[in-house]
């Protein structure tokens, strides 16, 4: 027998660790609704599941403190324990402990802690104290030792986001590669040379097909990341005694695997302030005509390339005054009375602003929501408040589907696209209009009776053939100088990816990198800076 | 012709795990992750052993050993997989039909043995 302990320990960490954050969520949803027996089911499966396999890999500690539950949530399901918030705390407080002893267990560490003898103690005493059950104490089960035949492969890997990232660089570097084969076989003359360039093409497509994959590779559901705010609702609720429930739809939405990593803590946040000083108490709710328990949903979408995230709170609204005082207390602003809601709203992000105890007491958000939109323009997102008082408050995230996305201009000139980012670009015009001269890589354009100089991209980038017979020129601006971008066609603005340039392909001038268009292809990204400072220096001669 | 033995088990573990043993074996091996999908896996391919968990998602092991046994006649050799020895459990699960029990946590020498006697190599 060849039991392959690695492959099998990392499907029964992966398939665990989605297991115990099922259960979690399942568990808080329970303690809502103690009547829905389905949902009792699940997580009875769940964690007999767990114990199953925990036992089978010889992990005891882990095996007998998923059995103590099981016999937990048999006696539920049996109606011999009524679901209550003190058992849910418990059963919560077995998951975060199963969530130390896994790792634990999986570098080989199964020492006797004594927290989880404390945890085993209570469920005992819970049981003891429905009818005395037949308790039955995990046994260690040992793995037996490896002889040799074939090796069964795992049909999932866990691959190092680094290496993905590597991947994605190198993709960016062959793609720059790939333009510049073909520009050179194109040059060539015969029949074999079109052969070449055919073959060339099919390897494009090919290339195109592998990028894409790689992207789609880095996409994770967000759905799991928003499961685990089900636990920070109920605990933050708890401490701050209120009753808030929390509505996740988020059904299908993927996002780049770094940004859902980092969408977590800003998040959590924004719940915890909503709890805190957002949603009134039940008391304050009732008095003024509302329900009891206030409702945070969090909603998820995608937007074209970027994925919408609204977090909203039916609770007590900002409230404008006390944003006021506290602007005039910072002297943030002369005439705070004059600032629009959603400028005044915004103070809230500012640093120190939230710390401050004049607001925090009903509608103020708490501590450092600065950390927020620090947070959220780390991963090149944006983050706006909207709330009307004694209605709620919605925050909007917006970012981006990857992390590095810029806003361009992409163009085509000799059959290749390039981006021109937007912030620089000033405007378009058509070049026929104007008095150009011949087809060189640099001249002087008359615009509205100023000389602008140009540099038309298709001979900058080694194309052999006359000019386009329709150009336009591109306006671009920077360092207070203008400068003229001649191209054959305007493809429109888009939202691209960024992959820096690897390190072959440093000298490259004026491309600072890669992009992947929406439609998978590659383009180069212009440096503008970098072609001003060669203009400047009189540089780039035909 | 390779035996078939048809694994029918809700956990991505449990599976991986049957498989690494029975790779000892000459035998084709069809997974199923939830009751309904062993019922149908077990209809289509006409395996020469089930294996089957008790706790499954949309039907338990017990109704599918029901259903597939209904349609593949008496012959057909299934095994339940429990960590249950209850006197009420096993009753169970001889009344919807099964052959035998396995105990879970499996350990892989006797679910080799099994495996071999009742495959008959």
């Amino acid at each position: 027998m060849n039991i392959d302990h690695e492959a099998l320990h990392q499907v029964f960490r992966a398939e665990s660790v989605e297991a115990l954050a099922r259960i979690e969520s399942a568990l808080v949803r329970l303690e809502q609704d103690p009547e829905d027996q389905e949902l009792l089911h699940d997580i009875f499966r769940a964690v007999h599941t767990l114990k199953g396999d925990s036992l089978s890999l010889g992990f005891a500690r882990l095996g007998e403190l998923a059995h103590a539950l099981e016999d937990l949530l048999d006696a539920v399901r049996a109606r011999q324990l009524p679901v209550h918030g003190a058992l849910v705390d418990l059963l919560l407080r077995s998951v975060d402990a199963l969530r130390v002893l896994l790792p634990a267990a999986l570098n080989g560490d199964e020492e006797e802690r004594s927290e989880h003898r404390t945890l085993l103690g209570e469920i005992l005493l819970l049981l003891r104290a429905t009818q005395p059950p037949e308790l039955k104490m995990a046994a260690a089960q040992a793995a037996m030792p490896a002889d040799a035949v074939d090796a069964v492969a795992a049909h999932t890997l866990r691959v190092d986001v680094e290496k993905l990232d590597r991947m994605l660089v190198l993709a960016g570097e062959i793609a720059i590669s790939r333009l510049q084969t073909r520009q050179l076989v194109e040059q060539q003359e015969g029949a074999a040379s079109k052969e070449i360039l055919d073959l060339h093409l099919e390897i494009d497509r090919q290339f195109l097909d592998l990028q894409e994959l790689l992207m789609s590779a880095r996409l994770v559901p967000l759905a799991p990341v928003l499961q685990q705010l089900l636990r920070v609702v109920r605990d933050s609720a708890l401490s701050a005694h209120k009753r808030v429930e929390l509505e996740l739809r988020a059904d299908g939405v993927e996002l780049d695997t770094a940004v859902a990593e980092r969408i977590r803590a800003p998040l959590v946040h924004m719940i915890r302030n909503a709890v805190d000083h957002g949603i009134e108490s039940p008391e304050h709710r009732t008095s003024i005509g509302k329900a009891p328990h206030g409702t945070i949903s969090i909603e998820a979408r995608r937007e074209g390339s970027s994925i919408v995230i609204e977090v909203k709170d039916d609770g007590a609204g900002l409230d404008r005054r006390k944003l006021m005082e506290r602007a005039r207390a910072m002297s943030l602003a002369k005439e705070p009375e004059r600032l629009s809601d959603r400028e005044l709203f915004a103070l809230i992000f500012m640093p120190g602003f939230s710390t401050a105890s004049a607001i925090t007491e009903r509608s103020g958000r708490g501590v450092g929501m600065d950390v927020v939109r620090r947070s959220v323009d780390a991963l090149r997102g944006t983050v706006t408040i909207d709330s009307q008082e004694h209605r709620g408050t919605t925050f909007t995230v917006r970012l981006p589907l990857t992390l590095t996305v810029i806003e361009g201009l992409v163009v085509g000139a000799a059959d290749e696209s390039y981006v021109i980012p937007l912030s620089s670009v000033v405007e378009c015009l058509e070049l026929s209009s104007l008095s150009s001269d011949e087809a060189g890589v640099r001249g002087v354009a008359s615009i509205r009776g100023e000389a602008v100089p140009y540099v038309r991209l298709r001979a900058l980038f080694g194309s052999v053939d006359g000019p386009s017979t329709r150009e336009n020129i591109v306006l671009v601006r920077g360092q207070g100088r203008t400068l003229g971008l001649v191209v054959d066609t305007l493809l429109g603005d888009a939202q691209t990816v960024v992959k820096p340039l690897g390190r072959w392909f440093r000298n490259v001038r004026a491309v600072s990198g890669s992009a992947i268009l929406g439609s998978g292809r590659v383009a180069l990204i212009l440096d503008v800076a970098a072609l001003l400072r060669e203009v400047e220096d009189g540089g780039l001669a035909a | 012709v390779a035996k078939k033995v048809l694994i029918a088990d809700d956990s991505r573990t449990s599976l991986l795990l049957a498989k690494m043993v029975l790779a000892a074996l000459s035998c084709e091996i069809i997974v199923a992750r939830d009751g309904a999908e062993a019922v149908d896996k077990a209809l289509a391919h006409k395996p020469d052993l089930i294996l089957m968990d008790v706790e499954m998602p949309k039907l338990d092991g017990f109704e599918a050993c029901r259903r597939v046994r209904a349609v593949l006649g008496r012959r057909l050799p299934i095994l339940m997989l429990t960590t249950r020895s209850s006197v009420s459990f096993v009753r169970r699960g001889f009344e919807s039909g099964c052959t035998g029990y396995l105990n879970k946590p499996i350990v892989n020498a006797e679910l080799l043995n099994k495996v071999r006697t009742y495959l008959g190599e």
